[in-house]
Protein backbone atom coordinates (compact mmCIF):
# COMPACT_ATOMS: atom_id res chain seq x y z
CA UNK A 1 0.00 0.00 0.00
CA UNK A 2 1.30 3.42 -0.96
CA UNK A 3 2.12 5.95 2.17
CA UNK A 4 -0.14 8.64 2.01
CA UNK A 5 1.37 12.07 3.20
CA UNK A 6 0.95 11.14 7.02
CA UNK A 7 -0.29 14.38 8.58
CA UNK A 8 -1.85 13.97 12.18
CA UNK A 9 -5.29 14.94 12.37
CA UNK A 10 -7.00 16.62 15.33
CA UNK A 11 -9.64 14.08 15.26
CA UNK A 12 -10.12 11.76 18.38
CA UNK A 13 -10.89 8.15 18.11
CA UNK A 14 -12.15 6.75 22.03
CA UNK A 15 -11.65 3.81 23.29
CA UNK A 16 -14.38 2.55 25.65
CA UNK A 17 -14.39 1.20 29.00
CA UNK A 18 -14.54 -2.24 28.16
CA UNK A 19 -11.94 -2.11 25.24
CA UNK A 20 -8.28 -2.48 25.63
CA UNK A 21 -5.54 -2.81 23.07
CA UNK A 22 -3.03 -6.07 24.49
CA UNK A 23 0.50 -6.33 23.28
CA UNK A 24 2.81 -8.90 24.39
CA UNK A 25 6.51 -8.38 23.97
CA UNK A 26 9.62 -11.06 24.47
CA UNK A 27 12.24 -10.28 26.72
CA UNK A 28 14.13 -8.68 23.67
CA UNK A 29 11.13 -6.36 23.57
CA UNK A 30 10.21 -7.75 20.63
CA UNK A 31 6.41 -7.69 19.73
CA UNK A 32 5.01 -11.17 19.31
CA UNK A 33 1.44 -10.62 19.91
CA UNK A 34 -1.73 -8.38 19.32
CA UNK A 35 -5.16 -8.53 20.09
CA UNK A 36 -7.71 -8.14 17.03
CA UNK A 37 -9.63 -5.29 18.69
CA UNK A 38 -5.70 -3.90 17.93
CA UNK A 39 -6.66 -4.08 14.01
CA UNK A 40 -10.22 -2.86 14.37
CA UNK A 41 -9.31 0.16 16.92
CA UNK A 42 -5.96 1.66 15.09
CA UNK A 43 -6.62 0.20 11.41
CA UNK A 44 -3.45 -1.13 11.36
CA UNK A 45 -2.43 -4.76 9.98
CA UNK A 46 -1.03 -6.95 12.22
CA UNK A 47 1.79 -7.76 9.96
CA UNK A 48 2.33 -4.41 9.81
CA UNK A 49 3.53 -4.39 13.90
CA UNK A 50 4.45 -8.08 14.76
CA UNK A 51 8.09 -8.69 15.26
CA UNK A 52 8.41 -4.51 15.44
CA UNK A 53 7.61 -1.99 18.29
CA UNK A 54 4.97 0.39 18.79
CA UNK A 55 7.52 3.51 18.46
CA UNK A 56 5.80 4.23 14.79
CA UNK A 57 2.94 5.08 16.23
CA UNK A 58 3.91 8.04 18.82
CA UNK A 59 1.76 11.24 19.05
CA UNK A 60 4.19 14.10 18.85
CA UNK A 61 2.00 15.98 21.44
CA UNK A 62 4.01 13.36 23.72
CA UNK A 63 7.23 14.56 25.15
CA UNK A 64 10.23 12.38 25.69
CA UNK A 65 10.59 12.84 28.50
CA UNK A 66 7.13 10.97 29.58
CA UNK A 67 8.20 7.87 26.68
CA UNK A 68 11.28 7.48 28.41
CA UNK A 69 9.32 6.96 31.90
CA UNK A 70 7.86 4.66 29.79
CA UNK A 71 10.50 2.58 28.79
CA UNK A 72 13.02 3.29 31.82
CA UNK A 73 9.77 1.34 34.23
CA UNK A 74 9.53 -1.52 31.35
CA UNK A 75 13.58 -1.78 32.15
CA UNK A 76 13.12 -1.75 35.54
CA UNK A 77 9.98 -4.18 35.03
CA UNK A 78 8.17 -2.05 37.17
CA UNK A 79 4.13 -1.13 36.39
CA UNK A 80 3.26 2.38 35.16
CA UNK A 81 0.01 3.59 34.76
CA UNK A 82 0.13 7.00 32.84
CA UNK A 83 -2.08 7.81 30.00
CA UNK A 84 -0.68 8.64 26.69
CA UNK A 85 -1.80 9.55 23.23
CA UNK A 86 -1.04 7.56 20.52
CA UNK A 87 -1.78 8.10 16.39
CA UNK A 88 -3.75 5.13 14.52
CA UNK A 89 -3.12 4.45 11.14
CA UNK A 90 -5.27 7.37 9.49
CA UNK A 91 -3.28 10.03 11.55
CA UNK A 92 -6.32 10.25 13.83
CA UNK A 93 -5.56 10.16 18.10
CA UNK A 94 -6.25 8.32 20.94
CA UNK A 95 -5.72 8.32 24.96
CA UNK A 96 -5.07 5.52 26.47
CA UNK A 97 -4.27 4.84 30.25
CA UNK A 98 -1.23 1.91 30.07
CA UNK A 99 -0.75 -0.65 32.22
CA UNK A 100 2.42 -3.49 32.04
CA UNK A 101 2.36 -6.92 33.48
CA UNK A 102 5.57 -8.95 33.36
CA UNK A 103 6.19 -12.64 33.52
CA UNK A 104 9.63 -13.40 35.39
CA UNK A 105 11.61 -16.73 35.94
CA UNK A 106 12.54 -17.51 39.70
CA UNK A 107 16.31 -15.76 39.08
CA UNK A 108 14.02 -12.56 38.51
CA UNK A 109 14.53 -12.58 34.75
CA UNK A 110 12.09 -11.27 32.44
CA UNK A 111 10.75 -13.68 30.15
CA UNK A 112 7.93 -11.68 28.45
CA UNK A 113 5.31 -8.47 29.10
CA UNK A 114 1.85 -7.65 28.37
CA UNK A 115 1.57 -4.01 27.50
CA UNK A 116 -2.39 -2.96 28.06
CA UNK A 117 -3.88 0.46 26.90
CA UNK A 118 -7.22 1.03 29.03
CA UNK A 119 -9.83 3.32 28.81
CA UNK A 120 -8.41 6.48 30.35
CA UNK A 121 -10.56 8.81 32.89
CA UNK A 122 -11.68 11.74 30.24
CA UNK A 123 -11.39 14.19 33.65
CA UNK A 124 -7.81 13.74 34.07
CA UNK A 125 -6.98 14.63 29.90
CA UNK A 126 -7.24 17.91 30.30
CA UNK A 127 -4.59 18.87 32.81
CA UNK A 128 -2.43 16.45 31.87
CA UNK A 129 -2.49 18.05 28.09
CA UNK A 130 -1.70 21.12 30.09
CA UNK A 131 1.57 19.44 31.81
CA UNK A 132 2.29 17.78 28.73
CA UNK A 133 2.32 20.69 26.26
CA UNK A 134 4.53 23.14 29.15
CA UNK A 135 6.89 19.44 28.93
CA UNK A 136 7.07 19.50 25.60
CA UNK A 137 8.04 23.44 25.41
CA UNK A 138 10.65 23.50 28.11
CA UNK A 139 11.95 20.69 26.02
CA UNK A 140 12.00 22.40 23.02
CA UNK A 141 13.34 25.72 24.36
CA UNK A 142 15.60 23.86 27.21
CA UNK A 143 16.48 20.60 27.08
CA UNK A 144 14.69 16.55 28.41
CA UNK A 145 16.85 17.64 31.50
CA UNK A 146 15.25 20.72 32.20
CA UNK A 147 11.63 18.79 31.68
CA UNK A 148 12.64 15.95 33.99
CA UNK A 149 13.36 18.72 36.84
CA UNK A 150 10.76 20.17 36.10
CA UNK A 151 8.14 17.25 36.00
CA UNK A 152 10.38 15.78 39.23
CA UNK A 153 9.43 19.14 40.93
CA UNK A 154 6.06 18.67 40.01
CA UNK A 155 5.57 15.42 41.46
CA UNK A 156 7.44 16.05 44.26
CA UNK A 157 5.38 19.37 45.37
CA UNK A 158 2.32 16.89 45.23
CA UNK A 159 4.09 14.01 46.87
CA UNK A 160 3.10 11.33 44.07
CA UNK A 161 4.76 9.38 41.31
CA UNK A 162 3.09 9.97 37.75
CA UNK A 163 0.73 7.06 38.57
CA UNK A 164 -0.19 8.14 41.15
CA UNK A 165 -0.48 11.72 40.22
CA UNK A 166 -2.48 10.09 37.00
CA UNK A 167 -5.00 8.31 39.50
CA UNK A 168 -5.30 11.19 41.64
CA UNK A 169 -6.46 13.04 38.35
CA UNK A 170 -8.65 10.17 36.87
CA UNK A 171 -10.70 9.78 40.61
CA UNK A 172 -13.00 6.95 38.27
CA UNK A 173 -13.62 3.80 39.93
CA UNK A 174 -12.41 1.71 37.63
CA UNK A 175 -9.25 2.93 37.38
CA UNK A 176 -8.91 2.45 41.47
CA UNK A 177 -10.06 -0.98 40.77
CA UNK A 178 -7.72 -1.81 38.13
CA UNK A 179 -4.38 -0.55 39.48
CA UNK A 180 -5.26 -2.14 42.78
CA UNK A 181 -6.06 -5.95 40.78
CA UNK A 182 -2.88 -4.97 39.26
CA UNK A 183 -1.13 -4.32 42.72
CA UNK A 184 -2.49 -7.63 44.03
CA UNK A 185 -1.10 -9.12 41.22
CA UNK A 186 2.43 -7.51 41.55
CA UNK A 187 2.54 -8.94 45.36
CA UNK A 188 2.09 -12.56 44.24
CA UNK A 189 5.39 -14.62 44.19
CA UNK A 190 7.73 -14.15 40.91
CA UNK A 191 6.70 -16.20 38.05
CA UNK A 192 3.53 -16.53 38.65
CA UNK A 193 1.99 -13.01 38.43
CA UNK A 194 1.88 -13.18 34.67
CA UNK A 195 0.29 -16.22 34.57
CA UNK A 196 -2.51 -15.54 37.32
CA UNK A 197 -3.54 -11.89 35.46
CA UNK A 198 -3.22 -13.69 32.11
CA UNK A 199 -6.03 -16.15 33.02
CA UNK A 200 -8.36 -13.66 34.69
CA UNK A 201 -8.29 -11.52 31.18
CA UNK B 1 14.48 70.63 22.93
CA UNK B 2 17.70 69.22 21.51
CA UNK B 3 16.96 65.61 22.61
CA UNK B 4 20.31 64.69 24.33
CA UNK B 5 20.48 68.26 26.11
CA UNK B 6 17.95 67.17 28.68
CA UNK B 7 19.37 67.65 31.92
CA UNK B 8 17.83 64.95 33.71
CA UNK B 9 18.86 62.75 31.71
CA UNK B 10 22.22 60.79 33.06
CA UNK B 11 25.48 60.81 31.15
CA UNK B 12 25.37 56.86 30.61
CA UNK B 13 21.72 56.71 28.40
CA UNK B 14 22.90 60.65 26.51
CA UNK B 15 25.82 58.56 25.12
CA UNK B 16 23.43 55.18 24.08
CA UNK B 17 20.93 57.76 22.46
CA UNK B 18 24.43 59.13 20.78
CA UNK B 19 25.19 55.87 19.85
CA UNK B 20 21.97 54.78 18.45
CA UNK B 21 21.22 57.78 16.80
CA UNK B 22 24.15 57.42 14.91
CA UNK B 23 23.97 53.84 13.95
CA UNK B 24 20.76 54.58 12.34
CA UNK B 25 21.64 57.95 10.74
CA UNK B 26 19.18 59.67 12.30
CA UNK B 27 19.77 63.38 12.86
CA UNK B 28 18.65 65.17 16.02
CA UNK B 29 16.65 67.77 14.48
CA UNK B 30 14.40 65.21 12.60
CA UNK B 31 13.41 63.61 15.87
CA UNK B 32 12.55 67.10 18.07
CA UNK B 33 9.16 67.72 16.18
CA UNK B 34 8.13 64.02 16.30
CA UNK B 35 5.10 63.78 18.63
CA UNK B 36 6.26 60.28 19.87
CA UNK B 37 9.77 61.06 20.57
CA UNK B 38 8.52 64.65 21.97
CA UNK B 39 7.01 62.50 24.98
CA UNK B 40 10.22 60.90 26.03
CA UNK B 41 12.09 64.21 25.36
CA UNK B 42 10.31 66.02 27.87
CA UNK B 43 9.87 63.29 30.47
CA UNK B 44 10.85 64.50 33.86
CA UNK B 45 12.42 61.76 35.94
CA UNK B 46 9.53 59.70 38.61
CA UNK B 47 9.12 61.00 42.22
CA UNK B 48 11.52 58.27 43.40
CA UNK B 49 15.03 59.14 42.23
CA UNK B 50 16.19 55.45 42.84
CA UNK B 51 13.71 53.92 40.93
CA UNK B 52 14.84 53.46 37.32
CA UNK B 53 11.50 50.97 36.70
CA UNK B 54 8.28 52.21 37.21
CA UNK B 55 5.59 49.37 37.11
CA UNK B 56 2.24 48.71 38.59
CA UNK B 57 2.50 46.25 42.01
CA UNK B 58 0.34 43.24 41.76
CA UNK B 59 -1.37 42.66 44.81
CA UNK B 60 -0.94 38.78 45.64
CA UNK B 61 -3.44 36.50 47.17
CA UNK B 62 -2.65 35.85 51.01
CA UNK B 63 -3.84 32.40 51.21
CA UNK B 64 -1.58 31.48 47.78
CA UNK B 65 2.21 30.14 48.03
CA UNK B 66 4.76 30.97 45.30
CA UNK B 67 6.53 27.81 45.37
CA UNK B 68 10.05 27.51 43.76
CA UNK B 69 12.98 24.45 43.51
CA UNK B 70 16.34 26.00 42.34
CA UNK B 71 19.71 23.73 42.49
CA UNK B 72 22.40 25.17 44.86
CA UNK B 73 23.46 27.66 42.49
CA UNK B 74 20.15 29.01 41.81
CA UNK B 75 18.81 27.69 38.59
CA UNK B 76 14.78 27.26 38.79
CA UNK B 77 14.38 23.75 37.95
CA UNK B 78 10.22 23.98 39.04
CA UNK B 79 8.11 26.79 39.71
CA UNK B 80 4.29 26.22 40.82
CA UNK B 81 1.06 27.66 38.97
CA UNK B 82 1.06 30.52 41.18
CA UNK B 83 4.75 31.43 40.61
CA UNK B 84 3.99 31.46 36.62
CA UNK B 85 0.85 33.46 37.33
CA UNK B 86 2.07 35.80 39.29
CA UNK B 87 5.30 36.72 37.31
CA UNK B 88 4.03 36.21 33.99
CA UNK B 89 6.18 33.93 32.22
CA UNK B 90 5.72 30.51 30.82
CA UNK B 91 7.52 27.02 32.57
CA UNK B 92 9.67 27.13 29.11
CA UNK B 93 10.91 31.02 29.27
CA UNK B 94 11.97 30.06 33.11
CA UNK B 95 13.25 26.42 33.45
CA UNK B 96 16.48 26.02 33.85
CA UNK B 97 17.21 29.82 34.06
CA UNK B 98 18.68 31.82 36.75
CA UNK B 99 16.70 32.54 39.33
CA UNK B 100 17.44 36.75 39.10
CA UNK B 101 15.63 36.51 35.90
CA UNK B 102 12.37 38.21 38.27
CA UNK B 103 15.28 40.31 40.13
CA UNK B 104 13.89 43.76 40.32
CA UNK B 105 16.05 46.52 39.60
CA UNK B 106 14.45 48.43 42.72
CA UNK B 107 16.42 45.64 45.31
CA UNK B 108 19.88 45.96 46.81
CA UNK B 109 22.40 43.87 46.27
CA UNK B 110 23.73 43.77 49.84
CA UNK B 111 20.11 41.89 50.39
CA UNK B 112 21.17 38.99 47.93
CA UNK B 113 24.67 38.50 49.26
CA UNK B 114 23.00 37.96 52.84
CA UNK B 115 20.42 35.69 51.75
CA UNK B 116 22.86 33.48 49.84
CA UNK B 117 25.26 33.64 52.15
CA UNK B 118 22.50 32.05 54.50
CA UNK B 119 21.46 29.25 51.95
CA UNK B 120 25.00 28.21 51.05
CA UNK B 121 24.83 27.74 55.60
CA UNK B 122 21.68 25.59 54.78
CA UNK B 123 20.11 28.21 56.67
CA UNK B 124 16.51 29.69 56.13
CA UNK B 125 16.18 33.76 55.51
CA UNK B 126 13.03 35.72 55.84
CA UNK B 127 13.59 38.27 53.54
CA UNK B 128 11.38 41.07 51.88
CA UNK B 129 11.89 41.28 48.34
CA UNK B 130 10.62 43.17 45.13
CA UNK B 131 10.41 40.79 42.55
CA UNK B 132 9.90 41.84 38.52
CA UNK B 133 7.59 40.44 36.38
CA UNK B 134 7.72 39.99 33.11
CA UNK B 135 6.37 42.95 31.51
CA UNK B 136 7.66 45.11 33.87
CA UNK B 137 5.36 44.90 37.12
CA UNK B 138 5.96 44.31 40.66
CA UNK B 139 5.25 42.49 43.31
CA UNK B 140 6.32 42.37 47.17
CA UNK B 141 6.67 38.78 48.91
CA UNK B 142 8.19 37.16 52.33
CA UNK B 143 10.25 34.21 51.62
CA UNK B 144 10.78 31.39 53.40
CA UNK B 145 13.73 28.98 52.31
CA UNK B 146 14.33 24.92 53.43
CA UNK B 147 17.41 23.44 52.00
CA UNK B 148 17.89 19.50 50.40
CA UNK B 149 20.85 17.63 50.55
CA UNK B 150 22.29 14.77 49.22
CA UNK B 151 23.86 11.44 51.30
CA UNK B 152 26.95 13.08 51.28
CA UNK B 153 25.31 16.27 52.87
CA UNK B 154 25.84 18.45 50.20
CA UNK B 155 23.02 20.80 49.07
CA UNK B 156 21.50 19.80 46.03
CA UNK B 157 18.33 22.22 46.18
CA UNK B 158 16.54 24.77 47.64
CA UNK B 159 12.62 25.07 48.11
CA UNK B 160 11.43 28.66 48.59
CA UNK B 161 8.01 29.38 49.78
CA UNK B 162 6.93 33.52 49.03
CA UNK B 163 3.64 34.59 50.79
CA UNK B 164 2.45 38.26 50.20
CA UNK B 165 4.76 41.11 52.23
CA UNK B 166 2.10 43.38 54.30
CA UNK B 167 1.69 46.31 53.43
CA UNK B 168 3.40 48.05 56.40
CA UNK B 169 6.17 46.20 56.14
CA UNK B 170 6.66 47.07 52.84
CA UNK B 171 6.33 50.39 53.35
CA UNK B 172 9.29 50.33 56.23
CA UNK B 173 11.74 48.33 54.33
CA UNK B 174 11.36 50.16 51.18
CA UNK B 175 12.88 53.62 52.54
CA UNK B 176 15.91 51.29 53.77
CA UNK B 177 16.03 49.70 50.16
CA UNK B 178 16.21 52.91 48.81
CA UNK B 179 19.08 54.04 51.17
CA UNK B 180 21.24 50.90 50.44
CA UNK B 181 20.18 51.00 46.40
CA UNK B 182 21.81 54.11 46.53
CA UNK B 183 24.98 53.63 49.04
CA UNK B 184 25.75 50.89 46.35
CA UNK B 185 25.33 53.01 42.62
CA UNK B 186 27.58 55.74 44.00
CA UNK B 187 29.82 53.70 46.29
CA UNK B 188 29.71 49.91 46.92
CA UNK B 189 28.24 46.80 47.89
CA UNK B 190 30.39 46.88 50.38
CA UNK B 191 29.54 49.72 51.86
CA UNK B 192 25.81 49.62 51.97
CA UNK B 193 26.44 46.42 54.03
CA UNK B 194 28.76 48.13 56.33
CA UNK B 195 25.50 51.12 56.72
CA UNK B 196 23.68 48.24 56.84
CA UNK B 197 25.13 46.66 59.87
CA UNK B 198 25.78 49.86 61.39
CA UNK B 199 21.36 50.26 61.29
CA UNK B 200 21.44 46.94 63.22
CA UNK B 201 23.90 47.87 65.60
CA UNK B 202 22.08 50.93 66.37
CA UNK B 203 18.88 48.98 67.04
CA UNK B 204 20.68 46.49 69.00
CA UNK B 205 19.19 43.74 66.52
CA UNK B 206 20.33 40.89 64.34
CA UNK B 207 18.78 40.63 60.91
CA UNK B 208 15.99 38.17 61.75
CA UNK B 209 15.11 40.76 64.56
CA UNK B 210 14.81 43.74 62.49
CA UNK B 211 12.66 41.62 60.09
CA UNK B 212 10.45 40.36 62.67
CA UNK B 213 10.37 43.77 63.76
CA UNK B 214 9.22 45.17 61.15
CA UNK B 215 6.88 42.78 60.02
CA UNK B 216 5.33 42.91 63.43
CA UNK B 217 5.28 39.19 64.61
CA UNK B 218 7.66 37.15 66.67
CA UNK B 219 9.27 33.57 65.89
CA UNK B 220 6.21 31.48 66.17
CA UNK B 221 4.18 33.04 63.83
CA UNK B 222 6.45 33.48 61.23
CA UNK B 223 6.79 29.73 60.75
CA UNK B 224 2.86 29.59 60.67
CA UNK B 225 2.85 32.09 58.52
CA UNK B 226 3.73 30.00 55.67
CA UNK B 227 1.92 26.77 56.94
CA UNK B 228 -1.60 27.34 55.38
CA UNK B 229 -4.46 25.00 55.76
CA UNK B 230 -5.79 25.17 52.51
CA UNK B 231 -2.23 25.26 50.98
CA UNK B 232 -0.77 21.69 51.16
CA UNK B 233 2.28 22.65 49.21
CA UNK B 234 3.64 24.79 52.16
CA UNK B 235 4.21 21.54 54.23
CA UNK B 236 7.10 20.49 53.55
CA UNK B 237 7.60 16.29 53.13
CA UNK B 238 9.98 13.95 53.14
CA UNK B 239 9.54 10.97 51.76
CA UNK B 240 11.34 9.24 49.18
CA UNK B 241 10.02 10.48 46.02
CA UNK B 242 12.81 10.19 43.36
CA UNK B 243 12.86 6.50 43.69
CA UNK B 244 8.99 6.24 43.12
CA UNK B 245 8.65 9.31 40.50
CA UNK B 246 9.11 6.24 37.70
CA UNK B 247 6.87 3.71 39.72
CA UNK B 248 4.00 3.08 42.23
Amino acid sequence: MEDLNFIPSDREVRLEPNQSLIFKFSNEYKLEYVNDFFTDFTGYEIHDVIGEGVEGMKHSDIPKLISSMLYESVENKKNINIILKNTTKDGRFYWFLTDFQYEIDEENKLLSFKYYRRFPSKSAIPTLEKLYKKLLDIENHASIEVAEKYLYGFLEEKNMSFSEYTAFLSKGEDFKSMVQKVETSQNLPAGKAGKKSWFRK
Amino acid sequence: MHPIDNEHLPTDVKQRIEEILAKHKITTDSIVNNPITNNFIDAKPSQSTTSSFVGKEIKLDPSKTIMSKTDKKGIIEYANEYFMETSGYEEYELMGQPHNIIRHPDMPKVIFKELWTRLNKGENIHALVKNLTKNGNYYWVLTSFETKYNEDGEIISHYARRKAAPGNAVYQVEKLYKTLLAIEKTQSVAVSERYFVGLLEEKGMNYDEFILDILGIDQNSIASYFINENDKTSTPKRRGVFGRLFSN
